[in-house]
């Protein structure tokens, strides 16, 4: 990919989109997600079936041994159907796990070869969605205490990456089973109901430990930086699709005897929010490209990519809603499982002004 | 490691090549601040010894084929081309018209009387094209025009208005688009002729801008006699002659563009450094900072967007109508960097530049240049028609 995907990656995309088209599009987020349907467990064994859960698992470990790439193509398509399941999550604890040495890596790659998906309970020093927590604590010998708040799947997951401060200073990451003794899941009312987010209580519940008794910090941001980029790209993909919805609507939709989307105010509606689409597209290859080339731009780039389907992100959102009128604004209509995931998504792991006064630091300051 | 798109040893070199020959070549007295005092005539010379050199030394009609004279430069060495002379801060190609339009326009629909008449001048810098297709009653829907020629004899006599172009008292040659027939659908009866521009009949005004200076012209055209064979392509084609090629340079010229808004923005970024308000560096004020910082995404996704594209024509795609985004991008990014210039700059930045050349000077006038930036080269509602109905499908027209 230079700037765009290759023809491996486009295949790439096409194929989850078939599988997640096909097994029932937005239809099947709003049965499981939104009506009480529970866990989908079919979906996500047909996603296990197909390699997709794998994906990022190196050949080794049974997996695809895709790069950061693949999984920012994975996390657009996942945005496009507003998926219900933690696929890239799991993508992003497999790329952690192998980036662990030892047998905790190793088991958890092990883990998701089977089948098991992940979720990440990552990033209160990185700002977003755990600032409000006393955080989690781990003992010399491995257990968990503590709480978390807004966790994305939760025990809908079977394995959590938590983040824990160590007994003896410095950050640990930990791989920690969902169902273990010692965990509490509380579920909140989150606006995208796709997302389902839990609190998590910890107390003395037994975890291992991914990187040894070293410090991890800089793994931690590692994988929020790459959380980050997933969380753009399916933005981008989510507001990629209002896009075509709102044209195909505004074509069809007719008022004073013609479409109204012959009127230039309504045209201009739609061109702005394609222009702000295609700038999302640019910036979250340009996020993955340096993630994946371990370039020395690498927060800058994601900054970036958070700018661009923030606060834009918003925009397009909006703009659907509007131009679809009065039904636009109705739970019937799907707009709005798209609108708030965006929403949502801008949210987490810091918006676009905090994101402003990161790429501020860099490009006025000369912070690194 | 920077992301961008990678050049090959042979790129490189070109762009080794080019920087050293304009090291060398930057006419004395063009430092941006200096410029600003000069005249029109004295701009002008400069201007015109500066291309006649580059033309001596091979650097004008980089893209055109070897065939007619030019280097055969690859796309990636077009785009080269352009930041080099934009980094370079080298004076705008007064050529331009010839070079990138006229010239290009012959190669694929002219005679080989009219390749082999106007193509050498135009690559020795010697001749100098005006682009005479704006109308005041045809703007955006310049199709609509009424510049007319009408047939006596072996010639056609012209009649008729022309704006917005520049050079037009300067320039050797006009390229000149006129209605040869007003009773067809608008688009049919336009023909695209060559005049002389020292023809008798030929009047020519200076439109001054909102800054004060003058670059652009009207030109006027009673009863102008221009041969019979000054047509280019056939006789009423002159519409699919003239646009043809309108978006194929916008790729190219954007990313060079993009250069004098990046070096614009680190002008404003030492500014902020270095300027103190009520006791603070502006470099400190949260406003400010997130200011730069939005500024710098919009140059950087401007450029970042634009490689996109160009990976594409890189691997032989012809630009599309993908060309409506860089125009929206371009302008969002120029003009949102002098709003935040004149805010940065407060009360210092509303007089216009006078000896002292303090750095805020520059930015009142930086501003209402990007408030055209918009308006040329297609309005910024044009493009949006355009990705509505050319990209999205909508209905077209009311």
């Amino acid at each position: 990919m230079n700037l765009e995907l290759s023809e491996e990656q486009e295949q790439l995309a096409s194929g989850l989109r078939e599988l997640l088209v096909g097994s029932g599009d937005i239809a099947r987020v709003r049965e499981f997600a939104y009506e009480g349907g529970g866990r989908d467990t079919a979906l996500w064994e047909q996603l296990v079936k197909n390699g997709w859960t794998s994906a990022a698992l190196p050949e080794s470990a049974g997996g695809l041994g895709l790069g950061f790439e693949e999984a920012m193509v994975i996390a657009i398509e996942t945005g496009r159907c507003v998926l219900h399941l933690p696929l890239c999550e799991t993508l992003l604890a497999s790329r952690a796990a192998g980036r662990a040495s030892g047998h905790a890596g190793q088991g958890l790659l092990g883990e998701i070869a089977e089948g098991a998906g992940v979720t990440l309970a990552v990033g209160p020093s990185a700002g977003g969605i755990n600032d409000a927590d006393d955080g989690v604590r781990a003992s010399g010998d491995g257990q968990l205490s503590g709480t978390l708040r807004s966790v994305p799947f939760g025990p809908l997951a079977a394995r959590c990456l938590v983040e824990a401060e160590l007994d003896k200073g410095g950050t640990g990451l930990f791989a920690l089973a969902c169902d273990t003794a010692g965990v509490e899941w509380q579920e909140r009312q989150a606006i995208d109901e796709s997302v389902p987010r839990f609190d998590l209580a910890l107390r003395g519940a037994t975890a291992a430990s991914l990187f040894g008794d070293a410090d991890a910090q800089s793994e931690v941001d590692r994988v929020c930086d790459e959380w980050r980029v997933l969380l753009a790209a399916q933005s981008e993909g989510a507001c990629r699709r209002l896009v075509e919805m709102t044209a195909d609507y505004v074509k069809k939709r007719e008022q004073f005897g013609r479409p109204v989307g012959s009127n230039q105010a309504v045209k201009v509606r739609v061109a702005e929010m394609a222009a702000a689409v295609e700038k999302m597209r640019a910036a979250i290859y340009f996020a993955a490209l340096a993630v994946e080339r371990e370039s020395e731009e690498r927060a800058l780039a994601v900054a970036i990519a958070k700018v661009e389907t923030g606060v834009p992100g918003g925009f397009v959102a909006s703009q659907a809603i509007h131009t679809h009128g009065a039904i636009g604004y109705t739970w019937e209509q799907d707009v709005h499982l798209f609108v708030k995931r965006v929403k949502s998504n801008e949210l987490l792991l810091g918006a676009g002004h905090e994101m402003l006064e990161r790429i501020a630091d860099i490009v006025v300051d000369g912070a690194p | 490691m920077r992301v961008d798109i990678d050049l090959n040893p042979q790129e490189i070199e070109f762009r080794g090549e080019f920087r050293a020959w304009l090291t060398r070549n930057i006419p004395a007295g063009w430092e941006p601040s200096q410029a600003r005092g000069l005249s029109h005539h004295e701009s002008w010379e400069l201007r015109r010894d500066f291309e006649r050199r580059m033309g001596r030394d091979g650097w004008l009609g980089v893209a055109w084929p070897e065939e007619y004279g030019g280097r055969g430069a690859t796309l990636m060495e077009q785009v080269i081309y352009q930041e080099e002379l934009a980094r370079a801060e080298a004076p705008g190609l007064a050529g331009h018209v010839g070079l990138q339009m006229v010239g290009p326009i012959l190669m694929e629909v002219g005679t080989d009387e009219q390749r082999s008449r106007f193509l050498p001048p135009i690559l020795r810098g010697e001749e100098v094209w005006y682009q005479g297709f704006s109308e005041p009653n045809a703007g955006s829907d310049l199709a609509s025009l009424q510049t007319r020629a009408v047939l006596d004899g072996d010639e056609w006599v012209i009649t008729g208005q022309k704006v917005w172009g520049g050079f037009a008292e300067f320039a050797d040659w006009g390229a000149v688009l006129v209605r040869t027939d007003p009773d067809v659908p608008k688009h049919k009866g336009i023909s695209f002729m060559v005049v002389d521009m020292k023809s008798p009949g030929i009047e020519i005004s200076y439109i001054r801008e909102m800054h004060g200076g003058s670059n652009m012209n009207e030109v006027f055209f009673d009863g102008v006699r221009v041969p019979r064979d000054n047509v280019i392509s056939a006789i009423n084609d002159g519409w699919n002659a003239a646009t043809r090629l309108l978006t194929w340079e916008r790729g190219v010229i954007t990313l060079a563009i993009l250069v004098n808004y990046e070096i614009f923005w680190e002008r404003l970024r030492e500014y902020a450094r270095s300027t103190r308000r009520a006791g603070r560096l502006l470099s400190e004020l949260p406003h400010v900072r997130e200011g730069l910082a939005q500024t710098y995404v919009n140059i950087r996704m401007m450029k970042l967007a634009n490689l996109r594209w160009l990976a594409h024509y890189l691997q032989g795609a012809r630009p599309g109508f993908e060309t409506s985004y860089m125009k929206l991008y371009w302008n969002k990014a120029h003009q949102s960097v002098t709003d935040l210039a004149l805010e940065m700059g407060g009360a210092d930045a509303l007089e216009l530049p006078g000896s002292d050349a303090a750095p805020e000077g520059s930015f009142p006038i930086e501003w209402m240049a990007a408030r055209a930036t918009s308006i040329l080269g297609g309005t910024e509602d044009i493009q949006r028609n355009i990705i509505a109905e050319r990209i999205y499908g909508l209905p077209r027209g009311n």
